[in-house]
């Protein structure tokens, strides 16, 4: 095949690889929704993903002038001739994604991470820890009126909104200017990227750490919840998440460790005091419509001189639990 | 189980004033014809009042009731507890003509006597409250058409300042939600209970006035607190000095400190670290040791706390007075195997 034929051929196939680029972001995208919702969706995919076909002169460079026995089949081993890229929020998104990449039935997939290694002589230097894969149609698909036959291939990138803010401007620098025997400036490359992969790992464990705290408020106020149904059933309670969060997190570092159990035993002796008094406060006192209110009265009982000192709020409302408790604030006799 | 002065809830308020005694005798009391309406806001207010001085963590004392002739408070209190708006009125003008027949000493104050019938605790158990308020003044600040301005006022009472208020109370031992009333239960504050100087003034409230007698096993509860704090202290998880630090305390709360009563929770807040508090409290309630003041008296445990006693491993004991202890026994460093100790002392001779 000479370059004329090759390019006959690329032009033919252009729109056929197109619908294949086309197919295999729906496929995704169908399944990321499906696991995560729309909000997870957001939150994972960061930019709209995107298809590109290669550019002739540079799909012709690489068959005819770079190729140093890479691609026996000049046009078949070739697997980029179309790709799409996804730019997810942090490093955890990438397996995730990958996860789903390698699970889906519509293709085969083989990880290439090394794909692009011929561009550069030492391209560690600036690589980072992306994923490619390669996906090869596993049946003959038709997609808007175009038939992909089996073997049609597509190469997927997944960056990170970091990676890909690195790899763009990096991009940008690398190719304005000859630098390749620039020690000094390699250097800077490679500590622009180690930032970068250090930022990555902070903000992931920020994340995680963060998403740790959640679950434990969530643990908390569900708990709460409950107990509260069982034991004060004819109060109403606002459905005020964040108030009831931001409550119950200001007092998570004295809740104590038997707190599961103790907190029905503590509603069940005190139920007829709580319903009382709560009802009646709800009518004036916003902190007393939410459910975490009964925390904050059962931690009067357990952890009455530690919980001045984390009640977020007016003191004037802690003295009101106490006296409804028939307990002496701490500090009262100084 | 809980607390005493949880739940609180008034049912009649009424005031009537006591006044000195002049030179030419008593002067009758000033008596309020009508109960007193309260808004709900000012209800709330003093109901925190009473049960930041009553309340668990708090230096009220649970007291006997020794007087209970026809003319005594707990008698008048019965009746009370039951009463109905115009029974109220009179009977509590009773307790009035009381405090003015007892009223002997001119060094002792006038005042308001607040009366309350209320119900406290979550059995709902009938109580009557009678609090002695003395007078404070203070200003007001009003703001009207642009200009703010101040006004004194001479007769304040109840404000946060307990040091001006003595409160008594007679609670039913087992809750009835209504008839007769059963025998009754005390309970007083009065911050003059505590200062071991001024002994008089208390005595004329509690025991003159109310009828009541401090309970009878001062020692033993004094003895419980030394042991079960002690206990507190070795289980506790900080370092051994710090240990000695806190027997030290004790010793000092029990032996030095002015005052004639003991709190666990005061002994908390002096010399606890913040975190260590609520273990304290759970653990002396746990030993179900009184969480509001009792009497102190060390005539039990005066030998153990004249001298401390420090045990180390390898069966070295070392024992000093307890007075001074700190500068006669100092532990200097410490080692998984070694204890530096310096002993301010010359080594004299050796027990056979």
């Amino acid at each position: 095949m000479n370059e004329e034929e090759y390019l006959d051929r690329f032009r033919n196939e252009t729109p056929m690889l197109e619908a294949w680029g086309q197919f295999i972001i729906e496929k995704i995208d169908e399944s990321l929704s499906q696991s995560l919702g729309e909000k997870g969706y957001k939150s994972c995919v960061k930019i709209p993903p995107s298809i590109r076909v290669k550019e002739a002169p540079s799909l012709i460079t690489k068959a005819f002038v770079l190729n140093r026995g890479w691609f026996p089949d000049k046009y078949n081993d070739i697997t980029d001739k179309v790709g799409v890229r996804y730019v997810v929020g942090l490093t955890d998104h990438i397996s995730f994604l990958a996860n789903i990449i390698t699970e889906s039935h519509y293709w085969g997939s083989t990880s290439s991470k090394e794909f692009d290694e011929w561009r550069n002589s030492d391209p560690r230097l600036f690589d980072y820890q992306s994923a490619h894969f390669i996906l090869s149609a596993v049946y003959e698909t038709i997609h808007n009126g175009i038939t992909i036959p089996i073997g049609t291939k597509c190469e997927v990138q997944i960056r990170t909104l970091l990676q890909h803010a690195y790899a763009e401007l990096s991009h940008d620098t690398l190719y304005k200017t000859n630098i390749k025997r620039r020690p000094e400036i390699h250097r800077l490359f490679a500590k622009s990227m180690a930032l970068m992969e250090a930022t990555d790992d902070m903000l992931s464990q920020a994340k995680s750490n963060s998403n740790k705290t959640l679950a434990k408020v969530e643990d908390v106020k569900q708990r709460i919840i409950s107990v509260n149904r069982q034991f004060l059933p004819s109060l109403t309670f606002e459905d005020r998440p964040r108030e009831n969060d931001f409550l119950i997190d200001s007092l998570a570092n004295i809740l104590p460790s038997g707190f599961n159990e103790q907190l029905p035993a503590f509603l069940k002796d005190t139920a007829v005091i709580l319903n009382e008094k709560i009802s009646k406060r709800q009518k004036t006192e916003i902190n007393f419509q939410i459910d975490a209110i009964t925390l904050v009265y059962f931690l009067a009982k357990k952890k009455r001189h530690s919980l001045p000192d984390e009640w977020p709020f007016d003191v004037n409302v802690l003295n009101m639990i106490y006296s409804d408790l028939g307990i002496t604030p701490p500090g009262s006799s100084e | 189980v809980s607390n005493l002065f949880s739940n609180l809830q008034f049912k009649k308020i009424i005031l009537h004033n006591v006044h000195r005694p002049s030179a030419t005798g008593v002067v009758p009391p000033t008596l309020s014809s009508e109960i007193t309406n309260l808004a709900s806001n000012g209800r709330e207010k003093l109901q925190e009042r009473i049960s930041t001085v009553l309340g668990s963590g708090s230096s009220s004392l649970a007291m006997e009731v020794s007087d209970i002739t026809p003319e005594s408070c707990h008698e008048h209190a019965k009746v009370l507890i039951q009463a109905n708006d115009t029974t109220f009125v009179t009977q509590s003008a009773a307790i009035a003509h009381l405090h003015t027949r007892i009223h002997t000493n001119k060094g002792w104050p006038a005042g308001t006597l607040v009366i309350i019938s209320a119900t406290t605790s979550t059995d709902n158990k009938r109580c009557l409250i009678i609090i002695k308020a003395e007078q404070q003044a203070g200003f007001t600040e009003k703001e009207s058409k642009g200009k703010i301005t101040m006004e004194y006022i001479e007769n304040l009472i109840l404000t946060p300042q307990s040091k001006l208020y003595k409160i008594g109370v007679f609670y039913e031992e087992t809750a009835k939600p209504s008839g007769t009333v059963g025998k009754l239960k005390a309970h007083v504050f009065d911050s003059n209970i505590k200062a071991q100087d001024d002994r008089s003034a208390a005595r004329y409230f509690y025991s003159n006035f109310l009828g009541l007698k401090i309970p009878e096993n001062p020692e033993q509860r004094t003895r419980d607190f030394y042991e079960y704090t002690t206990e507190f202290i070795t289980t506790l998880d900080v370092k051994p000095e710090k240990k000695l630090d806190l027997q030290q305390a004790l010793h000092t709360y029990l032996k030095a400190d002015n005052s004639h009563t003991i709190e666990s929770t005061e002994f908390a807040e002096k010399y606890l670290a913040k975190d260590q508090r609520d273990d304290f409290s759970s653990y002396m309630e746990d030993k179900k040791f009184p969480d509001i003041a009792v009497i102190k008296d060390t005539k039990l445990i005066n030998r153990s706390l004249a001298r401390r006693k420090l045990n180390f491993s390898g069966s070295v004991k070392i024992t000093a007075p307890a007075e001074g202890f700190s500068e006669l026994v100092k532990i200097m460093e410490t080692s998984d195997e070694h204890t530096t100790v310096q002993i301010k002392g010359l080594l004299l001779s050796q027990d056979i």
